[in-house]
């Protein structure tokens, strides 16, 4: 297919915008910040009561913009990342559930594809984020239903203290590899202007030295094993974000949000394939268009919020020679009323009320002139309720009710409860405890896809109990965090793709699942005249195992760990700065991981444990307001020969260098 | 003082990079497998899509002995991506890989790779016309293609008309049958001697399996499609043609169109059908293996076989001792089962072999 820009034309367009945005530099007025409205739940420690929440620091994600979603999380949190390759799909699980059952959300936009029941990491550029908030277990009921492991919110906000800024981040690196990010801002007091340009390409062509394959030498015999690269994975995103804010008065604040991405990405053949390598060469395109408008009126002690929101998908997979195309669009469209009040001084409620409508539509055209088509769409009818309470100092606790009425499925109600103690009067240990009940809906194309497609699916249900203690100090330069926490949940009429002996796959409601395990996290920082270290590492353990006794199909599979999920993993990065020079270290481990439900091993199919490290080495000047950086990163550290999941070769030792001003 | 402290906890995060350090290993087989066998039957594990974790089993009646993963043991390289089918020739077996695109070439005795015929785009099927002449079907090619089994090589194809898919083959005289299963429903005619198409005969809906009986006529069981397909669904048909004529003579209609039977193949005397009864889930009512003469009138009532809490996948027909093996895919993520049956449906054993098991090849030098 021919694609619809070059890269060539977007990195002139890049420039140009540039350009432009320098040359209006003169039309930036000079104003001080005002402070908005009285938002009650400005403060972050409020907000997340009683919830087992992680939220990342803004310098951190600002520091990793050049990097996709899948990465930073991989590096910050203790959530698998199953990863297909570079540039290729890249899904996150939390506590043992599956891709499924986690959700991301963009200002409240499901980043989730209809068509594939998941949000894919690697299309989610940092650049386009300002904000991230991790909700484990229970705790994503505050942001959403569904995400029965737990969901990642991604938010972009207003500066109101800018007037004129921006940055620009190119990179440079192995498999031809560029990126180019850009971000203007634009505005006053009273009106903020946030476009944000991205593009990346790389023929992603590695070498590597592939096992799965081999011809036999006539001479001795012995197998030959080919060197080859990575035929056919190149990949190539654009995006543009655009935001426009407005307040008025105290009371009034709009906001206007754009984001629209195009993701191309070639399907590299598994490293078993040896057929006819033109007739099977496929590439994907992913188009994404998403709009959100927010009116805000802020109140004295409460806060009205009218949301409206649209999302556009478009995917087009084709195969060369063979004419084969499908064809996937699907829409969402959503209006969501918030209210919030503080009634007296220690209580906050929020109630809200969200409709939302979405439509897939699923064409296939093959071979002489097959085709197949399917469509679908449905309502629900979403309610929310919240009450947080601060009963003593050291007493907090957070009622929520969700509700929800899918079309043919019966009104449900999903409860929370979460309760924070602080154990010390200075508050440095806090005790967390919750309980909540969550459901998981099919999706349009579970229920409708053909051919497979299950109508009689049922809704997986899940029960979860969750406790963690967390530890802060500062103490002579030393800012040290803490927390452990442990969780168990249960859930029901877990869905599985299964195969059919006539060649399709079909969703089922087969297992029960009981997923419980520990979850850890240390970060120290230390600063020292000139030096500063900073680290954070994070551990997981986790058992997740079909728990389902009688099973007919997979009574083998009982109390067996779940395929993909690994039982230990450990993340671990450390920097150490020196004035302007820093070394950075970043380390990700996962302990084996098992290919079929009965934990089998195999030296063919086995995925041993993964071990990886990275190191960066930059430089950072700044002049008055003018911030420059560069940084040269190695990836794969010591040129492991491995691989991540079955049939993928993976990179070795491969090198990037970025260069970043910033205004 | 302080600069020699952070030069140690510098040192202390290199020395826990380095304790990370090579510490995966790809090379993974280190015990390949030494055999050697006399006969006995291999059983073609499919593995799961894009996983390549397809896998060769072989099992022997005589002390009801199996060796699992046999091609990989003996080669240290995996067999690929979905397996399909499987054909023995003398001391050879050929396995077709479906996703991977190619043809595995095993030695019967040692499981040793013998070499690889490559290069097709979606390859289901080999038949053997002569010791150097063969043909392979494929899903998606709109041919079918010529290979040369000696030499390893593709050495032509024939063009299939408006027919995209092509699937299972079965020969009389110089007339080579050919089944065009996916949203399709002809049987296509090709002269073994010209490499040419010479007929067509239209059956019903995806024709997925055939044999020819006693009385060189040809039976011909169609799935029918599927639930919601825009090609159309219709109730499953077995149907038996007159070779001489290729004229349909007699026609057997499924009740439950929900029925998709597949894998009709046929005893040593010519005389009895067998076919799996079932679609992709427990659902079906009845499901299982049915027999029935050629002379019946009309289709079996109860199962030969019964499925009950397993999902029967594929069987096969030992040509020599008449046993018949039975797979069971279990939850299709673990080990699948095989049942092996006397030719009159008593049990005589059941072993593990690999992920979906899904054709059988016996070996009898």
């Amino acid at each position: 297919m021919k694609p619809i820009f070059t890269y060539s034309k977007l990195k002139s367009g890049l420039i140009f915008a540039l350009f432009l945005v320098l040359g209006s530099q003169s039309f930036a007025q000079k104003d001080t910040l005002i402070k908005n409205g009285v938002d009650i739940v400005a403060q972050r420690s409020e907000k997340i009561i009683g919830l087992q929440i992680q939220q990342l620091d803004t310098n951190l994600l600002n520091a990793k913009s050049h990097q996709n979603l899948s990465e930073v999380l991989m590096e910050n949190s203790s959530l698998f990342v199953k990863s297909e390759g570079r540039g290729a799909l890249s899904t996150v699980s939390f506590r043992g559930t599956s891709s499924t059952h986690t959700e991301v959300l963009w200002n409240g936009i499901s980043l989730k594809s209809p068509m594939l029941g998941v949000a894919d990491m690697s299309l989610i550029p940092m650049f386009f984020i300002d904000e991230l908030e991790i909700a484990y277990g229970g705790a994503s009921l505050t942001h959403t239903e569904g995400a029965l492991g737990g969901s990642v919110l991604l938010n972009t906000q207003a500066d109101w203290s800018n007037k004129f800024g921006g940055r620009f981040t190119q990179g440079l690196g192995s498999f031809t590899t560029i990126q180019d990010f850009a971000e203007i801002k634009l505005g006053n007091k009273n009106i903020q202007s946030n476009s944000r340009l991205m593009g990346q390409y790389s023929k992603n062509d590695f070498p590597f030295i592939n096992k799965n394959k081999a011809d036999i030498d006539p001479q001795t015999g012995e197998l030959l094993y080919p060197t080859e690269r990575n035929k056919n994975g190149n990949y190539r995103q654009w995006g543009l974000m655009q935001e426009l804010y407005a307040r008025w008065g105290e009371h009034w604040n709009m906001s206007v949000k754009y984001w629209g991405q195009i993701n191309q990405r070639a399907l590299p053949f598994l490293n078993t394939f040896e057929g006819d390598s033109y007739s099977n060469v496929s590439e994907q395109t992913i188009n994404n268009h998403r709009f959100n408008a927010e009116i805000v009126r802020y109140g004295k002690t409460s806060k009205w919020n009218f949301q409206s929101a649209f999302s556009d998908e478009n995917m087009l997979y084709e195969k060369q020679q063979l004419s084969y195309e499908s064809n996937s669009h699907s829409q969402l469209f959503f209006e969501k009323l918030k209210y919030e009040h503080q009634v007296f001084e220690n209580s906050y409620f929020n109630i809200q009320y969200q409709i939302q409508f979405t439509s897939i539509l699923s064409e296939e055209f093959g071979e002489f002139g097959h085709q197949q088509k399917y469509s679908a769409n449905r309502i629900e009818h979403h309610g929310f309720f919240s009450w947080r309470q601060k009963w003593t100092t050291r007493f907090q606790s957070v009622i929520i009710l969700r509700t929800q009425k899918i079309e043919e499925y019966s009104l449900d109600y999903l409860p929370y409860l979460g309760l924070d103690y602080l154990l010390t009067k200075q508050g440095s240990i806090i005790l967390k405890l919750a309980i909540s009940k969550n459901k998981h809906y099919p999706s349009l194309n579970d229920l409708h896809m053909l051919p497979g497609g299950n109508p009689n699916l049922k809704t997986e249900n899940a029960n979860t109990l969750e406790s963690s203690v967390e530890y802060r100090k500062v103490w002579k330069g030393i800012k040290f965090k803490n927390s452990l926490g442990v969780y168990y949940s249960k859930i029901d009429d877990w869905v599985i793709w299964i195969p059919s002996p006539m060649g399709y796959w079909t969703p089922e409601n087969v297992k029960e699942v009981e997923s419980k395990g520990l979850e850890w996290q240390l970060q120290l920082n230390y600063s020292l005249k000139k030096w500063t270290f900073q680290t954070n590492a994070t551990y997981a353990y986790i058992s997740a195992v079909q728990s389902k006794e009688d099973d007919l199909w997979g009574a083998d599979s009982y109390r067996k760990q779940l395929v993909y999920v690994p039982k230990h993993t450990f993340n671990f990065w450390g920097q150490i700065s020196w004035s302007n020079l820093f070394l950075r270290y970043q380390h990700s481990s996962y302990s084996e991981r098992f290919t079929t439900s009965t934990n089998e091993i195999t030296s063919r199919d086995w995925l041993y444990p993964y071990f990886m490290n990275d190191l960066s080495l930059g430089k950072h000047w700044q002049w008055t307001s003018l911030k420059l950086e560069t940084r040269f990163s190695i990836y794969n550290l010591f040129d492991e020969k491995y691989r991540s999941v079955l049939g993928r070769s993976m990179p070795g030792r491969n090198y990037m260098f970025h260069f970043n001003i910033q205004f | 003082m302080i600069l020699k402290s952070n030069i140690s906890t510098l040192i202390g995060i290199l020395f826990l990079a380095l304790m990370f350090h090579s510490c995966m290993d790809d090379d993974l087989n280190q015990n390949p497998l030494h055999s050697k066998q006399s006969s006995g039957v291999f059983v073609v594990n499919e593995g799961n899509f894009t996983y390549s974790n397809a896998s060769l089993s072989f099992y022997q009646p005589a002390d009801k002995s199996v060796l699992n993963d046999v091609f990989y043991q003996t080669n240290t390289l995996p067999l690929g991506d979905v397996a399909q089918s499987i054909e023995v020739r003398d001391s050879l077996a050929y396995v077709v890989i479906n996703n991977s695109g190619k043809i595995f070439i095993i030695s019967t005795e040692n499981f040793k790779y013998k070499g690889k015929i490559t290069g097709f785009i979606s390859p289901r099927h080999i038949h053997f016309v002569s010791n150097t002449k063969a043909y392979v079907s494929d899903l998606y090619a709109g041919k079918l293609y010529i290979i040369d089994p000696m030499a390893q090589a593709t050495v032509g194809s024939i063009d299939l008309g408006s027919h995209a898919s092509s699937e299972n083959m079965a020969q009389i005289g110089n007339k080579l049958y050919l089944t065009c299963w996916s949203y399709d429903n002809f049987l296509l005619v090709i002269d073994t001697q010209t490499d040419r198409l010479i007929d067509s005969i239209q059956v019903g809906k995806q024709p997925n399996s055939l044999v020819v009986d006693k009385n060189q006529n040809l039976w011909v069981l169609s799935d029918g499609g599927f639930p919601g397909s825009s090609y159309g669904q219709e109730q499953a048909q077995l149907i038996c043609i007159n070779t001489s004529s290729n004229q349909i003579i007699k026609t057997f209609i499924f009740n439950d169109i929900q029925a998709s039977p597949s894998n009709l193949q046929i005893n040593q005397s010519g005389d009895s059908l067998i076919f799996l009864y079932g679609n992709w889930s427990r659902s079906l009512s009845g499901a299982g293996i049915y027999k029935m003469a050629i002379s019946d009138s009309e289709l079996p009532t109860n199962a030969f076989l019964e499925q009950n809490d397993n999902i029967f996948y594929a069987f096969g027909i030992d040509p020599t001792s008449s046993d018949i093996y039975v797979s069971n895919t279990k939850d299709f993520s673990s080990r699948g089962e095989v049942f092996r049956f006397s030719e009159n449906g008593q049990a005589i054993d059941t072993f593990d072999v690999g992920i979906n098991p899904t054709a059988f090849g016996f070996w009898q030098p």
